[in-house]
């Protein structure tokens, strides 16, 4: 796997999100319109899943940020994004890519809530967990 | 002399390669032991008899329909007749070791737990001699 070619195509499969369409990228910029979708960087990459290079495995995050925190439409928009289900769902619509490019498979493992600064100011984010496994060799 | 990692074995079975689909490979060879003690003697007495082995292969379930994932190269094996199952444990190359034998596909299991990848184990029952060679 080419580790931007998995970050693109998560960040493309995001756009079929209506809020998040020409709002989700696939490298962690900093300066974005909220709601926007970031894919963060794995901090590691699991080599040798299987033997002769078969596969791979890397865990991503992908952040997306709703609002201001103090908002309370930020609430009702991460609501949907965190749902485990929906057009807004970020669970099902990475998890219903049925033929990936640059992976075989994904599973969105959890998704954690916080306050995140953006230069003053606090915005409301949900980190999904991003299960991702694939190639080892390219192929 | 040098310790080697797993990560290049190379398993063949039935002629297929199933290695980019595995992760684990256990091979268990074991020798019949008879006891040959008579009067006289201060301690037990073996003689070695027929040797035996089996094999365990465990991966990871592929979604091919090519006829290479390891589900349609095994299932078909299940019950039926001998097949040759190759083991390189340190990679494919000039000079490297190769084990051969001919083995019965006993056993093909699937775990498919919610949260992780589909699994699979596949037993097999060596049957014959194990041939040991070095790969040209």
């Amino acid at each position: 796997m080419r580790l931007a070619d998995v970050m693109d195509e998560l960040a493309d499969i995001l756009t079929a999100i209506p809020s998040l369409s020409g709002r989700s990228y696939g490298w962690p910029r900093v300066d974005v319109t909220p709601p926007a979708a970031v894919v963060d960087y794995p901090p590691a990459i699991d080599f040798d899943a299987t033997y002769r290079r078969g596969q791979d495995r890397l865990t991503f995050s992908v952040v997306v940020i709703v609002g201001q925190a103090s908002d309370r439409a930020a609430r009702d928009n991460l609501s949907t994004y965190v749902d485990g289900s929906g057009a807004e769902s970020v669970k099902q619509v990475l998890e219903s890519v049925t033929d990936p490019q640059a992976f075989d498979s994904l599973r969105v493992v959890s998704a954690d809530i916080d306050d995140e600064p953006i230069g003053d100011i606090e915005y409301l984010t949900a980190t999904f967990e991003v299960d991702v496994v694939g190639p080892g060799n390219n192929t | 002399m040098a310790l080697v990692h797993g990560r290049n074995n190379v398993i063949l079975l039935d002629g297929d390669d199933l290695s980019a689909f595995s992760n684990s490979t256990d091979t268990s060879e074991e020798a019949d032991s008879h006891n040959v003690t008579v009067f006289g003697n201060d301690a037990k007495v073996y003689q070695s008899g027929l040797t035996d082995s089996s094999y365990t292969i465990e991966g990871f379930y592929d979604n091919g329909s090519g006829g290479t994932a390891p589900s349609e190269v095994i299932e078909p094996l299940l019950g039926g007749d001998a097949v040759t199952f190759i083991r390189r444990p340190e990679g494919t190359g000039t000079g490297l070791p190769e084990r051969s034998v001919s083995v019965i596909v006993t056993g093909y299991d699937e775990s498919q737990p919610v949260d992780d990848m589909i699994t699979f184990s596949v037993e097999l029952q060596g049957s014959g001699d194990i041939t040991r060679s070095t790969q040209a």
